[in-house]
């Protein structure tokens, strides 16, 4: 193994890589499918999720189709005006190309 | 202290007081082991870390990268789930930029350096051309809006 520990691992990994989100794209797949929500695992903390576009029609976006999608945010968090703790919704913030 | 909650002492001081007031019939098996052999710096929840140990996840690589993606933004989706640790395209550019950054000391020079290094290997950055095309059209707009009038004309007209 060339990068023997965690630490070497990290910075040489191609999460660390991409940088900051910036709309940067990424391939990943489709993990579930909620109606017309799409859920995408692209290899980050949480999965992407994303609306079936009306144009797909039935033939398009199944479970476990390979898709290319822009990252906007690894995690999308807020808060409510006058806390001062964030709230996380567990899903990343993307857009389908 | 006989607590189960996790954030109050150790859980040896917890189990120690449940054993105490009779929550607990039996001794757990390490209890006799931890009491023997105390951990060295004592499990507590709000325990302060040790200065040092968590490093800032921080690397000069971060800003050069930056720059390049704010440059150039034509780049491949990546796959992150690849294991074959084929080098990027920014991760050539870094490594062309680490061997020129211990020759130059200007940074500018080092990055349009790798760029053209990164050219040589056969990378075609083909995005640059759009990006100054856009950024000459607001000049003329500027010029040719004398005559409409606006809150900063109001004045003049």
């Amino acid at each position: 193994m060339k990068d023997s520990n965690f630490e070497n691992m990290l910075r040489h990994s191609k999460f660390i890589g991409i940088g900051k989100p910036g709309k940067k794209k990424v391939t990943g797949h489709i993990k579930h499918v909620v109606g017309d929500d799409l859920y995408v695992d692209f290899g980050g903390k949480f999965y992407g999720v994303v609306k079936r576009p009306s144009y797909a029609g039935d033939r398009g976006y199944k479970l476990g189709d390979s898709v290319t999608i822009r990252l906007r945010d690894t995690e999308v968090t807020g808060h409510f005006i006058g806390q001062s703790r964030h709230m996380t919704l567990c899903e990343a913030d993307i857009s389908l190309t | 202290m006989a607590s189960r909650n996790f954030k109050v002492g150790t859980v040896y001081t917890r189990v120690l007081g449940l054993l105490k007031s009779g929550a607990i019939k039996q001794k757990p098996l390490w209890f006799d082991i931890v009491e023997t052999f105390p951990p060295i710096l004592p499990t507590m929840h709000n325990r302060a870390p040790v200065p040092g140990r968590a490093r800032k996840l921080q690397y000069w690589e971060d800003e050069v990268r930056e720059k390049f993606y704010k440059e150039f933004k034509f780049i491949e989706p990546v796959n992150l789930y690849e294991t074959d640790n084929k080098p990027t395209i920014c991760d050539r550019f870094i490594m062309h930029y680490e061997q020129f950054s211990q020759e130059e000391t200007d940074g500018d020079v080092a990055f349009a350096k790798s760029k053209e290094a990164l050219e040589q290997e056969g990378v075609t950055f083909s995005r640059i051309k759009e990006k100054e095309e856009k950024e000459a059209v607001p000049v003329k707009e500027n010029t040719a809006s004398e005559d409409n009038a606006s809150i900063e004309n109001i004045f003049q007209l």
